[in-house]
């Protein structure tokens, strides 16, 4: 390296920062943190874009344990925050937030056509476009006969090894270990764990990857979400979606909310972002795009997309819920090894 | 010659390199771990068995791996480096070329290969891949392109007539096992601490293959609904011993020895030592096969089920966001680290403490060290550079400038001192000398700033907790795509990475190259 | 005996060596020329390092390199080298530095040790074997690099301006030792010098290597009488004033 590549070097690397922090945050805009799928979130943030002419500058998510997940990232950023809206994949993480007084209520709109039973009625979340939680099974290794119909086949002894979970410590699987401690107890709850665990059910890292063990026969069956279960359907996997449980406490149902935050730096935008996701036209887009079930009446799905009307549901309350996955914290990781 | 600048240039040069890199890893350490005071019962685990025996198994693994990588990689980069091998640069380069990615990515490009529905799977290829030893295998196989780099650029750095000499008095056989291999231990050293260091904190592979370690416990108080910075950082204490330990040995195994001779033709091409055989090119095959099956088996299946042509319409300005802060990190870390790297290479105070804190700041988990840089850098009078790029800029330093600055320290190691003894006697200034002494180790630069590009491009979990709304790098939309996106469109995305990487190191080194002097 | 017949050598599309034909016998030969010259190249080429594009390479009685192809690998030329840097190996001690060609010869540990003590102590370096480079004087490295080329029992000797980097009296202790161990083994020895005074203290026969080609060879006193080159002339007409000692 000669002088002049030195110079050169320096001179860039000199000026780069100066230029570049020019290009940092603007009032322009809005920015959304969503833990939805990308694949899904992204082209509502377009249509969004499209139809308002606000640019949204969007963060999201991995798979539960490929980062500490944008929920963290918006407390870890509490001292000075850097988005407006969380667009949340359940509606247990905004109350993490609501508890550290990180929301602003915003009752929208839009959201007198969503039950209330799927929102706050002060508006700190609202939820809309809903996941459930289903079993997902390889049809090569499960007969017709044979298929699982209650989440309680996880730990049948005749499935013992064949069945796999995502880790109870992240993601949707969370959610589902608090409702059931909300529904039945902690001790039933830990007491059905502790039978999965000596049922040698398969810990995944994540949704995706029972869906990748599932569809790849490494076991017979698996808890996912509706979501996941679609995509393998749409690759053409030999698979079966079992709702559990409709002879019993039902399945759980996983809206998605969005919840508008306090500290934002673009107040209207942020409204009208919250506004659009909250509309029709939004639940329609997840229906087709992301086999979402609509919380509104009225909201044309898709065939493959079961409504939730016709769905016996969990009876939850969410933030009950949440409490519990907060007081679970320890035990779920001593019983993951951790 | 330049009449010897001030006194104060040196000390001046050296201070404002430090501050680079200071001011990149301190903040967020000091936030990390001052999260641990004020935490409540943070230290109970530590009363647990289960979590020393978690930390022990841990270290097993991540020794296995560094073993295994050690073993097949210095033959390998010997080979690469010394032998006269056809489509050596070809061979070469695509053995590296695994490196380029997140570890998960050829991980999952193997389970689609040896998972039990995998191409070449069935029951027992899935039971090994789903198993301490497939770990094993899947992060030696990640892992292993950095021994055998790391390796040839230590071997081909070595004085010619200590060689020569060698191979004369021995034959070539015995001149690479007892002169080239010890002679290069500095560089085989830093490739050992870099394989163990990301062996150990590496938590994508661990938790697809279902193999429990300790990094986890670490991330169940970051990435859970439970999120607990200052438990997470008090489970990473440990880990600041395991820092100091690699250190350690390093400095045992490597540190510390004179380098007696001069040497003439050094520096040059020379010829190899190793005549052809056809078994090498076996042997050369296998390395680029091994890191490119993985890749192309991710391709096959994303083009099975489709989407590969898709991925022009998801991957946005992410490979330019990639670039821009990878580049700007990797420029200010050669920077930084060709001065401290001379110092650290010197025994120089400085360079031997920043080391130090930049090889714990390389040590932690990734998660642990973005958390801080958040705690440290997300208020509002540095607003400017937290909301920009520039915050993946500090990330990347704070996280890898041990690289740079070590495989600079490892070339010029191999270079004598009284080199630059006689420019300091004829009046030569500070940065005259420091071009001397980078000029007798010209790989060094360009092995420091690929070193330092290919982690910060590769780099995953820091860049998806820091990067600026809008601006995320193609690692991250990799992963964010990953969940539920088209099969094709991560696996084409995949492809894309490896070939901007390959394209960005290539740049760089036409641009560092020697030159031919007139 | 040492021999090139018509030795041809290029790198990089440039002739280094130019049908240089040359023979040393159980003698010690000077090898002397301008910088730049060949005479490194020349060395190289005998010991196998470069291979010539024509010519004949002979050591021994033996065909070691002929038609561009190289018939015999360096390691099995048995030729011994003292390099300019001495290239002594600082991760090994001297012990270490001796031992390396002895193992690579397969010989047995007793009669390894018994050779390294012998060299050790005629280069007077008893009880230094366990030193490394690093911890010896630049005239026991000296000495250090001669024993490592004469453990071997070489069938010829190359030395590359071994005194190059010595002061005066370390200079006399180290011809002392070629001195004597010339007279004691009747080695074939190829030196290269710029010193004519060394050349005139160790050889009989001086080869002037220019451009590549020999221009003229003979003792210091015909090159003197008849110098074919200004270098020649320059060479041969320094006084010689060093005789070695011989009751060393």
């Amino acid at each position: 390296m000669n002088r002049r590549h030195l110079l050169a070097l320096s001179g860039a690397a000199a000026a780069a920062p100066l230029g570049l922090a020019g290009c940092s945050q603007s009032t322009q805009g809005v920015v959304a943190y969503t833990s939805v799928d990308q694949v899904f979130s992204e082209p509502v943030f377009q249509a969004f874009e499209r139809q308002s002419g606000i640019r949204v500058r969007a963060v999201y998510d991995t798979e539960e344990t490929k980062s500490t997940g944008v929920l963290n990232r918006l407390i870890a950023e509490a001292q000075n925050p850097q988005a407006d809206v969380f667009w949340s994949g359940d509606p247990v993480r905004p109350f993490q937030l609501i508890r550290r007084n990180l929301v602003e209520p915003y009752v929208s709109p839009q959201s007198t056509g969503l039950p209330d039973a799927f929102k706050a009625a002060d508006g700190t979340w609202t939820g809309f476009a809903a996941r459930a939680r289903v079993l997902l099974a390889n049809r090569k290794r499960v007969s017709d006969a044979d298929m699982p119909r209650s989440i309680r086949d996880l730990a049948a002894p005749g499935w013992r090894g064949q069945t796999a979970m995502a880790n109870p410590l992240f993601g949707t699987t969370t959610m589902h270990v608090g409702a059931l401690a909300a529904a039945w107890g902690e001790a039933a709850m830990r007491s059905f764990l502790t039978d999965l665990k000596t049922n040698g059910v398969r810990i995944s890292s994540s949704n995706g990857e029972v869906k990748r063990l599932v569809v790849a026969g490494e076991v017979a069956f698996g808890l996912t979400d509706t979501d996941d279960a679609n995509e393998a359907l749409k690759d053409g996997a030999n698979v079966a979606v079992i709702y559990p449980d409709q002879d019993d406490f039902g399945a759980l149902v996983i809206p998605t909310s969005v919840v508008m935050l306090r500290g934002a730096k673009r107040t209207e935008a942020a409204r009208a972002l919250v506004d659009y996701l909250l509309s029709a036209d939004v639940e329609r887009q997840m229906a087709e795009s992301a086999a979402h079930m609509p919380l509104r009446p009225g909201v044309p799905t898709p065939a493959n997309v079961r409504p939730v009307s016709d769905l016996h549901a969990m009876q939850v309350d969410y933030a009950q819920v949440s409490d519990q996955i907060e007081a679970q914290q320890d035990w779920l990781r001593r019983w993951g090894g951790l | 010659m330049t009449a010897a600048g001030g006194k104060w240039q040196g000390p001046s040069v050296v201070a404002g390199a430090a501050a680079v890199i200071l001011i990149a890893v301190v903040p967020p350490l000091i936030a990390t771990f001052g999260q641990v005071i004020g935490a409540e019962d943070v230290l109970a685990p530590f009363a647990t068995a289960q979590l020393w025996l978690l930390f022990a198994r841990s270290l097993a693994l991540a020794g296995a791996v560094t073993a295994l990588s050690l073993v097949v990689g210095v033959p390998l980069g010997i080979l690469f480096a010394r032998a006269h091998l056809p489509l050596q640069r070809l061979l070469f380069a695509a053995h590296l070329s695994i490196l380029f990615l997140p570890p998960f990515l050829p991980t999952l490009g193997w389970f689609h290969v040896f998972g039990r529905d995998g191409y070449l799977g069935g029951p027992l290829s899935a039971a090994i891949l789903f198993s301490d030893v497939g770990l094993v295998l899947a992060l030696t196989n990640v892992l292993l392109p950095a021994v055998t780099g790391l390796t040839a650029i230590g071997a081909r750095g070595i004085d010619a007539s200590l060689e020569e000499a060698a191979r004369v008095a021995g034959g070539p056989w015995r001149a690479a096992a007892f002169v080239v291999v010890p002679t290069a231990a500095p560089a085989i050293a830093l490739a050992g601490v870099i394989v163990f260091a990301l062996a150990f904190s590496e938590l994508g592979v661990p938790m697809f293959l279902r193999v429990d370690v300790y990094p986890e416990l670490v991330f169940s108080r970051l990435g859970g609904m439970d999120f607990a910075p200052g438990e997470a950082a008090a489970l990473a204490l440990p880990l600041v011993v395991l820092a100091a330990a690699l250190l350690w040995i390093e400095q045992r195994l490597a540190g510390g020895r004179a380098v007696a001779a001069l040497g003439g033709g050094g520096l040059g091409v020379r010829a190899p030592l190793f005549a052809f055989r056809p078994w090498m090119l076996g042997v050369g095959l296998i390395a680029a096969s091994i890191s490119l099956a993985p890749i192309a088996a991710l391709l096959v299946h994303g083009a099975e089920r489709g989407g590969l042509l898709e991925a022009g319409r998801w991957i946005g300005a992410a490979p330019v966001n990639s670039l821009l802060a990878s580049s700007l990190a990797a420029t200010f870390m050669v920077m930084a680290g060709a001065i401290l790297g001379v110092s650290l290479a010197r025994q120089g105070v400085v360079g031997v403490w920043l080391d130090r804190i930049a090889v714990l700041a390389f040590v932690l988990p990734a998660a642990i060290l973005g958390v801080g840089i958040a705690y440290a850098w997300n208020r509002p009078a540095t607003n400017w550079l937290y909301a920009s790029v520039l915050v993946l800029v500090v990330a990347y330093v704070a996280r890898y400038s041990a690289l740079a600055t070590r495989t600079v320290a490892a070339a010029v190691a191999q270079t004598p001192r009284s080199l630059d003894d006689a420019a300091r006697t004829v009046g030569a200034g500070y940065f005259d000398r420091l071009r001397l002494q980078l000029g007798m180790a010209p790989q060094a630069l360009i092995g420091a700033f690929a070193l330092a590009l290919v982690f910060s491009l590769r780099d995953l979990e820091t860049a998806v907790l820091l990067y600026p709304p809008g601006g995320e790098p193609l690692t991250a939309r990799i992963f964010t795509l990953e969940a539920n996106g088209p099969a094709g469109v991560v696996s084409a995305l995949a492809a894309l990475h490896m070939l901007i990487t390959f394209m960005a190191v290539g740049l760089a080194w036409f641009a560092l190259r020697p030159r031919a002097s007139a | 005996m040492i021999e090139m017949r018509d030795v041809t050598v290029r790198l990089g599309g440039k002739t280094i060596l130019d049908r240089v034909s040359l023979s040393v016998g159980d003698e010690v030969v000077a090898l002397a020329g301008p910088s730049g010259c060949g005479k490194t190249t020349l060395l190289r080429v005998l010991l196998g390092l470069e291979t010539p594009v024509d010519g004949e390479v002979w050591i021994g009685g033996q065909s070691v390199s002929a038609q561009g192809r190289l018939l015999v690998a360096p390691e099995h030329r048995n030729i011994a080298m003292v390099f300019q840097d001495l290239a002594l190996w600082p991760h090994l001690t001297a012990h270490g530095n001796l031992a390396f060609g002895l193992r690579a010869r397969r010989v047995s540990k007793d009669e390894r040790e018994r050779r390294i003590a012998t060299a050790l102590a005629w280069v007077g370096l008893d009880g230094k074997g366990d030193k490394r480079p690093g911890q010896l004087s630049g005239g026991e490295r000296q000495r250090v690099a001669i024993a490592r080329a004469l453990v071997l029992d070489p069938h010829a000797l190359l030395l590359d301006e071994p005194f190059a980097s010595l002061d005066i009296l370390l200079k006399h202790e180290i011809l002392n030792l070629l001195a004597r161990l010339f007279a004691e083994r009747r080695l074939p020895t190829l030196c290269v010098t710029h010193d004519p005074r060394d050349a005139a203290a160790l050889a009989k026969r001086v080869i002037v290597l220019e451009r590549g080609r020999i221009v003229q060879e003979g003792t210091l006193g015909e090159l003197a009488e008849a110098s074919a080159t200004p270098f020649v002339r320059a060479f041969a007409g320094v006084n010689r004033t060093f005789v070695p000692d011989q009751s060393a």
